[in-house]
């Protein structure tokens, strides 16, 4: 599962015309999107949902959280 | 296939040039004898050659033919291999299917069970089940515990995805006298996109900020003054749900219910069971890392049929508006170690009818605000304060439920907590409840274990 959402990212990634914006990556962890940047990066916008800083278990669906999810292209997680 | 056409043609021209040399000598003169034995050798060699020729020759056709084959198959293994190729990035640029969003761990055990044990003792000044709030008609669960040892209500829960479309959710709750109620019984849509889910069922409505939690999740031990006078403590009701999750960078999310109105404020089931309709809106977003918020508005329209509350019978309509903000802060994002939530709703309400065959139409309102302070890990500390406004009713009500006595209703309350562990939770409340005339004191010991898997975090 996790390799099919790294290659869909990387073959979306490939596929980005300038025409088209960004394509969002939500990552609910910072390792995912450090990862999503290094593979993704300009043509990708990478929110990382939780911070290193926190216990990713423990995080709330905060309002922004909700918000980033509903306009993500892909999500990038383990362990959600 | 060159290398071998080359290595073949070459011998062959060879071969040629020595067979044209060998009968070129003929012509020179020799005794007959020996021309004769030569003409043999000649013609020997000269089949010799013939038959080897005719071997190459015969032997370069079938390497050609095999080259042939192998080509063919070489082009089409070729020609599978784009069409391969094209239908991958046509499966690239097909839309993700959107994933279930409750987590499928929770299909560990399909269905996910999870159970909730509540226990409550409680010591009061007087009886609490005895205690009104004047000016209000209240509904059957809008008191607390009773006093001393009593089983809070103990849940279970049954919830997992049913197929890729649906989502179950079962709620059974056991009370204190053994019976058992349906509290949540819905199916939820998990795909329809476009930020749309729709929901069928027995459920908590959207409306204000705590109603639609369980009562295990709120970060009392009770219900506030507004909650249990006009929303009898939680508002559910059998009926159809709507929201919206709107594709904006904050979070802004729309909702709308349709329900049977057979529970308060509603009752009875008017409009052939179709009476109550419900409209809300959540907005939201982080201020920092550290802090966020939460914003809503909500309206709820009943239409009761002979509401009974405690032998009071009301027909008529009830309008209730409720203004909610949440605030949060948790250094770093982080709530572990320590964290703070403030929040506070508004309520407003319009009752319009027949109160026991006497007209009413008259507005109330009631608040509360409350702060719930983490401080070091597993322990936090908490206040609340809570006010109600009774409509005023003409002199024909004076006397009953709605009379207010001439007092304004208010509660202070502040709260020790201690969590064993995410799953165990241990309180002291102390409650100075000022409604009824006479006052009440409560102090209140609970404990909450949930076990089994549970969804996400909620805000």
């Amino acid at each position: 599962m996790r390799k099919s959402i790294i290659a869909a990212l990387l073959l979306a990634s490939g596929a980005a015309s300038p025409a088209y914006a960004n394509l969002n990556v939500f990552a609910c962890e910072p390792e995912w999107a450090a990862l999503a940047t290094e593979i993704g990066g300009d043509k990708v916008s990478v929110y990382s949902a939780t911070t290193g800083g926190q216990d990713p278990h423990q995080v709330q669906a905060r309002p922004s959280l909700i918000a980033k999810a509903r306009s993500a292209d892909i999500s990038v997680c383990t362990g959600a | 296939m060159f290398p071998i056409t080359h290595s073949a043609t070459i011998p062959i021209c060879v071969l040629a040039a020595m067979t044209v040399l060998s009968g070129g000598s003929s012509a020179f003169a020799a005794p007959a004898d020996d021309l004769a034995a030569i003409r043999e050798a000649i013609t020997n060699l000269r089949q010799d050659y013939e038959a080897k020729i005719k071997d190459l020759e015969d032997r370069l056709q079938k390497a050609q033919a095999e080259a042939e084959a192998a080509k063919a198959s070489a082009d089409s293994a070729q020609a599978a291999a784009q069409e391969a190729q094209k239908s991958a990035v046509a499966l690239a640029a097909a839309p993700e299917p959107q994933a279930p969003r409750t987590p499928t761990s929770n299909n560990a055990f399909n269905p996910g069970i999870a159970a909730v044990l509540n226990g409550f003792f409680v010591a009061a000044s007087h009886d609490p089940s005895a205690s009104r709030i004047p000016g209000f008609a209240l509904g059957d669960a809008a008191q607390g515990p009773s006093r001393g040892f009593s089983l809070g209500e103990s849940e279970v829960n049954l919830t997992a995805n049913i197929d890729p479309y649906f989502l179950g959710w079962l709620n059974l709750s056991f009370g204190n006298d053994n019976s058992v109620g349906v509290e949540e019984a819905y199916i939820q849509t998990t795909s329809l996109g476009e930020g749309i889910t729709l929901r069928a069922g027995r459920m908590f409505s959207g409306i204000a900020y705590l109603n639609e939690r369980h009562a295990h999740d709120w970060s009392f031990s009770d219900a506030s003054l507004p909650y249990r006078a006009f929303l009898n403590g939680q508002y559910g009701d059998d009926g159809v749900q709507a929201r919206w999750l709107a594709p904006t960078s904050i979070f802004l999310e729309l909702g709308a219910e349709w329900f049977r109105g057979d529970s308060f404020p509603a009752g009875g089931a008017a409009d052939h069971g179709a009476g109550t309709v419900t409209a809300f809106a959540h907005a939201g977003d982080d201020i920092n890392d550290s802090s966020s918020w939460l914003a809503g508005l909500s309206y709820l329209h009943a239409r009761s049929d002979k509401r009974d509350t405690g032998g009071d019978l009301f027909s008529g309509t009830n309008d209730i508006g409720i203004a909610s903000l949440v605030y949060k802060w948790a250094p770093g994002g982080n709530p572990v170690v320590q964290n703070l939530i403030l929040s506070g709703e508004y309520f407003f309400g319009h009752e319009n009818g027949l109160f026991n065959g006497i007209g009413v139409d008259y507005d109330h309102s009631g608040w509360y605000v409350q702060g719930v302070y983490q401080f070091m890990p597993r322990w936090s500390f908490g206040l609340r304060y809570a006010e109600l406004e009774a409509g005023r009713v003409g002199v024909a009500l004076m006397g009953t439920a709605l009379d207010d006595l001439g007092r304004t209703p208010r509660a202070e309350t502040a709260l020790l907590e201690f969590d064993t562990s995410e799953f165990g939770r241990l309180r002291l409340q102390y409650t100075h409840d000022d409604s009824d005339v006479r006052p009440l004191d409560q102090v209140l010991f609970q404990y909450t274990v949930i076990y089994g898997p549970h969804p996400a975090h909620r805000y």
